[in-house]
């Protein structure tokens, strides 16, 4: 099997870290300024997934040592190559919006406007780049002769939205996990991480982490459609390929991990949290741990989605 | 091989019986393509549907060790169409060219699967005179080219295979009625006289208790149908061993010295004796009796061993050869009997491993530690070299000293290598040897000096070694063997051109009379490469040299009617030219300026193919016998065996009730005989990693064996463990209203090497054919059970 | 004029000489195998491992084919290759074993399952159609040791003349009615042409094989359409700001 760990903890990790960012910034772009902590955590926070990724990837080839020649082709062609650029451009975009972070929060009169600019800017850009690398991960398997992964063409949708609810998954835990220790009960979380070298807090508004659980669970439901619609079409596809893979992956060797892992653990787990939690609001006692629950629950599914997938493919 | 293997490339129907072609001799597929690609008709007689019926017309499962039945069937079917529709058939080859109207002794008899003249203690035909022609007062046989005489070979035929109709054949063979016919009749379309019939056999035809009556079978076929020396006919044996054509010519058997003259025996005290026996006589003056040349060759080659030693004086040195008792067996399994009983305490297996291939393989084994000492030549370290240590015996407890000394591979030594149509292929080396190896000439040679040197002082018969020719110095010259073996005029010192001038009175030395004219004053013959064909049937005659004198198709004058013209002039093999009075085409067999008035089988001496062959241990006709051991009795008669073979070890017979199922073994294309030669290497090890057993699907339903499950295989003589391939390529037979089963058996693993597995011959027996006693490897019982 | 194999399966008597001329020609090594109940091994093709044949039982039929690299002209594992280290020498499909990464795309890419990931060098090895040989004047290895010449090799056009004559005669006196050639339309004409006695897929071989990258652009398309459509349903429709509402830090407070 050519593409086994390595590769399906790298597409998670790389779908997380663009998913998360994807999330964030929307956030904050629809819900206003105040959500703003919230996208620079994800900023920083993706920045090491990616890195994580990009080291498993190179790890993975046959030949580390020669990764450069990666760098040598700009192949629109390869998604390969493609998500070589992306995963490089979100990084350095990533690494850069942090140092601006940095800047802003020691401010000095010349450079604040136009950096304020220039950090819109990148912000929007990586949110354009974080759509192309959530994209690639599917693409990247969907361009390939694997019945499971090239028959339809609703991997990359079934990748992006698993990005996404992985994306707020690690936001929400992390923001909860970390701000739990510090506070309790009060209007807005605090959370106390740090901007890489500086030391203000970023604040996050409550109502936002229930809302973003929310948007997790309709974004669970939006794969779980891709999911049906891509067993649909693997069931009636008139390629024989296709149907035998759907057959390997629904009730041959993957068919416990594809049931337990995917369809459980990703999806009617998380949903059945949603829809047993005796509410959304972070005071109530119980959902804080049905979030958590249903977040963890979204990132090991997501995780069992793409070993499933990329195992499932090769067998 | 009466034809060679390009030759295959010009018949039109292929009967492959008996043999696994495609996998154990890929390259006849070359032949076999170009005769499909023509348009030839294919057909594959196997108890197993292997790559060879894969590639076939028409498949016909056969239940081991019932060919006579099957051809039985054939051979009256022929016989019959040949009286409904003569005009399909070659009458005129059949009148002319074999016995088919000669008269036989109105004494011969047969019945109850007995011929007449047997000596049941005994178990042999003791009296056989009467299995002889009619001879009229100049001595000549009868003859009644109308058939009609009840005791001429036509009719004596047809009532012995009358007998055998499609209800009795399908019964014991277990192939159904209509495929038999399909068969039959594609093959008899061959009796035409411009179509050519071919038949490819091999050890699924000889190894059994009625080998050589199979093959005898195929001759009658051939000579009803006229497929006998013509281009795309003949009947060829598809040799095994790479140059085993080669080794049998220079006498590898036990019945004969090179070129085929039999073994001197004990009633043949005198070289006159000897010389008479093999000197046949004819008084038909259309009959060329080659035979009766064979005393020059016999002098001839003790001119080739003794030299100057050989002289009108001392009978040529005939005294110093060694002779077999009358009557006696001196084969594989009577060797091991007598190594066994302690008769025989030195073994030399050179180029051999009988550990793993002789049949019986404990009891070889076990025998080869009553030995005092065992030298085996070989590449490898082989199991018969370590048999010492082989698993499960305690090597302080065996005495047997083992010698191993390295062997040079083909490739590592110049020479010749005799192909199974009889071409003899010079080779030169390609690659040094690795280590102390050394090439087989240069350790017989210098074993020869040893013995020499130790004879000097005095042995038994020690002349018989210390005055051969033996001048062949510390690096012997292949080249010079070659030489000797084509003979010397030692009158001028020149090579023999042929053997046509070999003489009985020590002027000419010829170390093999069939290899005369190999290489000669224009030099070695055998190294000749060139590819144009000079004919229009693929005769290569410039290709190596091919005995006997470079004759590529045998019986050849068997091609042409009796103005020698070819039956078939689309594939013409030799013409008459009478104004020339010579022959065209390929070298004309025997006595060039003789016209087609002569009778084609010239090393008979009645000079015409025998469908009565009175020749044979075990009767003139094929008669349908079963294997020693068989699930079934035999449905022809109440002599359930072949009345002559001889039983060595009666109580290790399995019977149907412990071992209900026919054990087969064979070969696969990936491995090679004993194995050290293709498990030692690892490319081919990939390819075939382990020990099978194949079974069909019924069988494995019937046992709960699933494909890949490990089975164990038993047989009254052992057991062996492998790994099971069901398939739906070995089908049930119905025999006499039973089913039978067929559990098949590569030979090809043993202890030693890369890759190790079990011994199919673990299970084989002491029982071979009743005139050859080759082992019967193809029909045994056995049991299966998974492991 | 390009040169092509044809391999003849009608002919092919599965003594797979060829599998072992390739490995000796190209010095691969051989691989541990088992004895699992058939005649095939090893069980697919491999980084040292570049012709392979196949067997498949029928009753009355056994069938064998030849496996190796088809040298397309439309190669999915040059395109998805992302360091051009495979490229078209000529009709031959080549993998540089200097350049390539061993990502393992190109394997995932190949319609025919023939590249392989080697794990000494590290890269994906697969049939080089001897290259060295063929640019010498010589056949491929495989094809000089073929015994009944099942597999050929010369100029494409010719090959598939004899392929369509042979394909004739196989319907016509043999009865195989649905042998076909194999490969001269599939993905731009490959370089290894098939005559197969039955439907490419009784061979194993796919109907209709597909360039890997065919649909790029849609599954991009795709991809980022649903990272639209997730944008507007959950984020737009739950975050988007209500009218009276300010983005003050602090406006939230209380939650709903
Ligand atoms: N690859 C390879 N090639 C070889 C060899 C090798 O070991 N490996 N060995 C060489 C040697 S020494 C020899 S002698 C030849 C032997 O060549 P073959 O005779 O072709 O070898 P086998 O596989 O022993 O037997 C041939 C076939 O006979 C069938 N058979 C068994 N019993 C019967 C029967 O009663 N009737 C009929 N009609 N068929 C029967 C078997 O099923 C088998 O398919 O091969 C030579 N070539
Ligand atoms: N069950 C069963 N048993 C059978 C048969 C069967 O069909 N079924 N077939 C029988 C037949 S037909 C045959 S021919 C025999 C074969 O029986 P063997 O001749 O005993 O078998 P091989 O394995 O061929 O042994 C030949 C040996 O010669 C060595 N060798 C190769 N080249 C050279 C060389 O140049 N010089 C020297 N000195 N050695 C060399 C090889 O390494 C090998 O060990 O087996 C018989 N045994
Ligand atoms: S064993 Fe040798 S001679 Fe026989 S077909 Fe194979 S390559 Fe040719
Ligand atoms: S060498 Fe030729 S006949 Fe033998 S397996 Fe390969 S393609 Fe088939
Ligand atoms: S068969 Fe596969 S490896 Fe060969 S050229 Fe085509 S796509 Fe590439
Ligand atoms: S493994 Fe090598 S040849 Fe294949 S796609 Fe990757 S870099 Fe290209
Ligand atoms: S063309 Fe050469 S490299 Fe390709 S399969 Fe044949 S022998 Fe191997
Ligand atoms: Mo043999």
């Amino acid at each position: 099997m050519a593409w086994s760990a390595p590769i399906y903890v790298y597409l998670w990790l790389a779908g997380m870290a663009g998913g998360s960012y994807f999330a964030a910034f929307l956030v904050e772009r629809f819900a206003g300024a105040n959500n703003r902590g919230l996208s620079r955590l994800a900023t920083q926070m993706g920045v090491f997934p990616a890195l994580a990724g990009v080291f498993l990837l190179i790890i993975d080839l046959g030949n580390p040592t020669r990764f450069w020649h990666l760098l040598t082709q700009f192949d629109v062609f390869s998604a390969m190559s493609m998500g070589t650029w992306i995963l490089l451009a979100w990084v350095m975009i990533a690494i850069t919006m942090s140092i601006l972070y940095w800047t802003e929060a020691h401010p000095s009169e010349s450079t604040t406007r136009l950096m304020q600019g220039i950090s819109v800017g990148l912000g929007w850009l990586e949110l354009a780049l974080s759509v192309l690398l959530l994209t690639y991960t599917g693409v990247l398997l969907a361009t390939s002769n694997r019945a499971l992964w090239a028959s339809s063409v609703l991997l990359p949708p079934l990748f992006v939205a698993s990005a996404v609810s992985t994306g707020i998954a690690i936001l929400v835990t992390y923001v909860l996990v970390v701000a739990q220790l510090t506070v309790t009960h009060r209007a807005e979380y605090k959370v106390p991480i740090r901007q890489l070298t500086g030391s203000t807090e970023w604040l996050i508004p409550m109502r936002t982490i229930g809302r973003l659980w929310e948007a997790e669970a309709i974004v669970i439901m939006l794969e779980l459609i891709v999911l049906i619609g891509l067993v649909t079409w693997l069931g009636v596809s008139p390629l024989a390929g296709a149907r035998e893979a759907l057959n390997e992956l629904a009730f041959g060797t993957l068919a416990v991990p594809f049931w337990v892992g995917v369809v459980l653990l990703a999806s009617i787990i998380p949903l059945s949290f949603d829809v047993l939690s005796p509410g959304k609001e972070l005071e109530r006692k119980g959902v804080l741990t049905a979030i958590l629950s249903s977040s963890s629950c979204v990132l090991a599914g997501a995780l069992f989605l793409r070993a499933v997938i990329v195992v499932g493919g090769q067998l | 091989m009466t034809n060679h293997w390009t030759d295959i490339g010009n018949a039109d129907v292929i009967l492959i019986m008996g043999s696994n072609a495609a996998e154990n001799h890929p390259i006849s597929f070359h032949w076999v393509t170009e005769a499909m690609e023509k348009g030839a008709v294919l057909i594959h007689v196997d108890p197993r549907f292997t790559r060879t019926s894969a590639k076939a017309n028409i498949y016909a499962p056969i239940r081991s060790g019932t060919d006579i039945a099957f051809l039985g069937g054939m051979i009256k079917y022929i016989i019959e169409d040949i009286e409904k529709t003569p005009q399909s058939y070659n009458v005129e080859y059949l009148r002319e060219y074999t016995n088919a109207g000669w008269l036989i002794n109105a004494n011969y008899s047969f019945s109850d699967g007995i011929f007449n003249g047997y000596d049941a203690a005994a178990r042999s035909y003791k009296d056989k005179s009467s299995w002889q022609y009619q001879l009229d007062d100049k001595g000549i046989p009868k003859q009644d080219k109308t058939f009609a005489d009840p005791n001429c070979v036509f009719q004596l035929l047809k009532k012995h295979y009358s007998r055998y109709d499609m209800d009795i054949v399908s019964r014991v063979a277990g192939t159904s009625k209509e495929r038999l016919l399909k068969v039959y009749q594609t093959f008899a379309s061959t009796g035409k006289a411009d179509r050519a019939g071919t038949i490819m056999y091999a050890m699924g035809t000889t190894q059994h208790t009625v080998g050589s009556q199979n093959v005898r079978a195929y001759s009658v076929i051939q000579l009803l149908l006229a497929n006998v020396g013509i281009a795309g006919g003949g009947i060829n044996a598809l040799r095994g061993e790479s140059n085993v054509q080669g080794a049998t010519d220079h006498a590898l058997l036990f019945q004969y010295i090179p070129g085929y003259l039999p073994v001197q025996n004990t009633a043949q005290p005198t070289l006159a004796k000897y010389l008479e026996a093999i000197t046949p006589k004819s008084n038909d003056p259309r009959s060329g009796n080659w035979k009766q040349h064979q005393p020059k060759y016999m002098v001839s080659m003790l001119k080739a061993w003794y030299g100057d030693a050989a002289n009108n004086d001392n009978e040529f040195g005939y005294q110093y050869l060694p002779k077999i008792q009358a009557g006696g067996n001196y084969s594989f399994i009577a060797l091991f009997e007598a190594i066994d009983k302690g008769t025989i305490k030195g073994l030399l297996a050179w180029g051999q491993n009988p550990a793993v291939s002789g049949p019986n393989s404990n009891a070889e084994r076990e025998a080869l530690e009553k030995l005092d000492w065992l030298v085996a030549v070989d590449l490898w370290e082989t199991e018969t070299a370590a048999f010492w240590k082989r698993p499960g015996v305690d090597p302080k407890a065996i005495g047997t000293e083992v010698f191993l000394l390295p062997a040079c591979a083909s490739y590592e030594k110049e020479g010749s290598v005799t192909n199974s149509g009889r071409w003899a292929q010079w080779r030169y080396k390609a690659i040094e040897p690795p280590g102390e190896a050394e090439d087989d000439l240069w350790i017989a040679v210098h074993l020869m000096d040893k013995l020499r040197a130790l004879y000097a002082t005095g042995g038994p018969n020690a002349d018989a070694i210390t005055r051969l020719t033996w001048d062949y110095g510390e690096h012997p010259d292949p080249n010079k063997i070659a030489k000797e073996i084509n003979g010397y005029d030692l009158t001028t010192g020149k090579l023999m051109a042929n053997f046509l001038t070999l003489k009985n009175n020590g002027d000419t030395s010829c170390g093999n009379w069939l290899f005369s004219g190999s290489y000669t004053e224009s030099g070695n013959m055998m190294a000749r490469r060139d590819p144009k064909d000079n004919s229009t049937i693929g005769l290569y005659s410039n290709w190596a040299w091919c005995w006997p004198v470079n004759r590529r198709i045998i019986y050849n004058r068997a091609s042409v009617d009796s103005n020698g013209n070819p039956f078939d002039p689309k594939r013409p093999v030799v013409k008459w030219d009478a104004a020339n009075k010579k022959w065209i085409g390929d070298v004309i067999d025997g006595f060039g300026t003789r016209g087609p008035d002569l009778y084609p089988f010239i090393m008979l001496p009645e000079g015409v193919g025998r469908l009565f062959g009175m020749g044979m241990a075990d009767g003139p006709f094929p008669e349908h016998y079963e294997p020693w051991e068989t699930p079934v009795k035999n449905a022809f008669s109440k002599t359930d065996l072949n009345p002559v073979v001889k039983i060595w070890r009666p109580q290790e017979q399995g019977t149907p009730d412990k071992y209900p199922y026919i054990g087969t073994t064979y070969r696969v294309s990936e491995h090679w005989q004993g194995g050290a030669m293709t498990r030692n290497l690892p490319w081919l090890v990939e390819l075939m990693p382990g020990m099978f057993v194949e079974i069909g699907e019924e069988l494995a339903n019937e046992k709960g064996i699933m494909n890949g499950d490990t089975v164990v295989v038993e047989s009254a003589r052992g057991f062996v463990k492998g790994t099971a391939i069901v398939t739906s390529r070995l089908v049930p037979l119905r025999v006499n209203g039973q089913v039978v089963h067929h559990v098949g058996l590569p030979w090809h693993w043993g202890y030693a090497g890369l890759s190790t597995g079990d011994s199919a011959n673990l299970l084989t027996s002491y029982i071979g054919d009743a005139n050859t006693t080759i082992p019967e490897y193809k029909a045994f019982l056995v049991n299966i059970k998974k492991a | 004029m390009p040169k092509a194999r044809l391999i003849d399966v009608s002919k092919c008597i599965a003594c797979r000489a060829c599998q072992v001329a390739c490995k000796q020609w190209n010095n691969l090594e051989a691989m541990p195998t088992e004895q699992s109940g058939t005649y095939e091994n090893p069980p697919q093709l491999t980084a040292s491992t570049w012709i392979k044949v196949e067997f498949r039982e029928r009753p009355n039929e056994w069938l064998f084919r030849a496996h190796t690299c088809m040298h397309c002209t439309d190669a999915g594992c040059e395109q998805v290759c992302p360091t051009g280290a495979i490229s078209h020498r000529g009709e031959v499909v080549y993998i540089d074993q200097d350049w390539c990464v061993g990502c393992g795309y190109c394997v995932q890419a190949c319609p025919f399952q023939v590249p392989h990931k080697d794990e000494v060098s590290g890269t994906a090895r697969k049939c080089t159609f001897c290259i060295d040989r063929i640019t010498n004047g010589q056949q491929p290895a495989c094809v000089k040791t073929c015994p009944p010449n099942a597999i050929q090799f010369g100029e494409r056009d010719d090959l598939l003349n004899t392929a369509q004559q042979r394909v004739q005669t196989l319907v016509m006196n043999y009865g195989y009615r649905s042998a076909q050639v194999y490969g001269e339309k599939e993905l731009g004409g490959l370089h290894t042409l098939y005559v197969l006695t039955d439907s490419p897929a009784v061979f194993g071989l796919p109907e209709e094989p597909k360039v890997a990258t065919t649909l790029v652009g849609t599954q991009w398309l795709s991809g980022v359409v649903a990272a639209g459509v997730i944008a507007i349903l959950p984020f737009w429709l739950l975050f988007r700001r209500r009218n009276n509402q300010n983005h003050e830090v602090n406006s939230g407070t209380g939650g709903r």
